[in-house]
């Protein structure tokens, strides 16, 4: 059986479609702006850590009277609860751009 | 040139002492008041004719409740909708803080830590009894997460506490910076159209954009507010 003249360029104009609509070019969604927001906010979660475990450590120490003790002990603990925080952002944000990938 | 702090002074309008304490309604106060009532005189107008297609004023209030209702879905869950109602008040209600504050002769409430910082400890707790009435005793696993070792928790149970209770006050400080700054700057560039005559025309324009990126901001920072509650609260709800 022969193929029809308009069916045998069926193929060519299809692939010619394709190309024409091919996806552009993934563009970076995040603007200046929000990196500038990621940026603060890892700033504040980092600092807020370290201030309510130095304040935690100083009121231990007003309340037990430790000289000093636990205001040193609880500001490094309040500094790796600050890190803990801004890796838990970093972490949601990497899982939020890999859905959207998906 | 008054100081671009004092904008940010509480003064005391009906002194109330009770015991020793002074709970006097001051400025700040006020301004909480008519933000609260504010937003309920303008729900209650907009929803005073309800009709099944919604007109432009009807449209408003819905709009705003199913952007939150979103919000919350999105990041708490379905089991978060029970509580929407407090995540809608909490957002609306600063908000109403935030854009209230640009008015002139207004009281920016949520320039405050002691206000802010109020809200947030409130929905700190809030969160706590709602992960202790869902998860009972196994709330207390937030404090020491499935699969680290016993030895560890010396150090990771202070930690986790303390990351726990930093969360309202990153919060807190978030908002008020940004409100704070926006005020002391406007201020200053309203300081500068008296002072420089003809050419005040400068600094006045830069005050009329600064005031529509602040309505920006306020409604922006509310937005934030909500969000971060949302996602504290769906932590309480789904964590470990």
């Amino acid at each position: 059986m022969e193929i029809p003249e308009d069916i045998k360029g069926l193929n060519e104009k299809i692939e010619k479609i394709k190309k024409t609509q091919q996806p552009k070019e993934p563009t970076d969604k995040h603007s200046d702006f929000s990196h500038l927001y990621v940026g603060l906010r890892l700033g504040v979660e980092l600092a807020s850590g370290t201030i309510v475990g130095a304040a935690i450590g100083y009121l231990l120490d007003e309340v037990f009277d430790f000289k000093y003790i636990m205001l040193l002990i609880f500001t490094i603990f309040g500094g790796c609860a600050g890190m803990l925080n801004a890796y838990r952002y970093i972490k949601s944000i990497n899982m939020d751009e890999e859905k959207g990938r998906e | 040139m008054s100081s671009p702090m004092e904008q940010f002074e509480i003064k005391k309008i009906i002194p109330i002492d009770v015991g020793g304490y002074d709970i006097g309604f001051t400025n700040s106060s006020l301004c909480m008041v008519l933000a609260a009532t504010l937003v309920v005189t303008i729900f209650a107008l907009c929803l005073r004719k309800r009709t099944l297609v919604p007109g432009v004023f009807q449209n408003i209030p819905e709009s705003i409740y199913e952007f939150i209702y979103k919000i919350v879905l999105d990041n708490v869950g379905k089991e978060g909708l029970k509580y929407f109602s407090f995540i809608f008040t909490l957002s609306l209600f600063i908000a109403a803080g935030n854009l209230l504050g640009l008015f002139p002769y207004s009281f920016t409430f949520t320039s405050h830590l002691a206000a802010v910082g109020a809200l947030s400890i409130f929905a700190l707790l809030f969160n706590i009894a709602v992960g202790i009435k869902k998860k009972k005793w196994g709330y207390l696993r937030t404090f020491m997460p499935k699969g680290i070792p016993w030895p560890l928790a010396p150090l990771i149970i202070p930690i986790e506490t303390i990351s726990l209770l930093s969360k309202p006050f990153s919060l807190t400080v978030r908002l008020v910076a940004n409100m704070t700054v926006g005020h002391i700057m406007l201020k200053i560039i309203a300081g500068f159209v008296a002072t420089l005559g003809i050419f005040g025309v400068v600094p006045l324009f830069f005050d009329g954009c600064i005031i529509a990126f602040e309505m920006f901001i306020a409604v922006l920072q509310a937005y934030i507010y909500t969000i971060l509650s949302c996602i504290y609260l769906g932590d309480a709800l789904h964590y470990h």
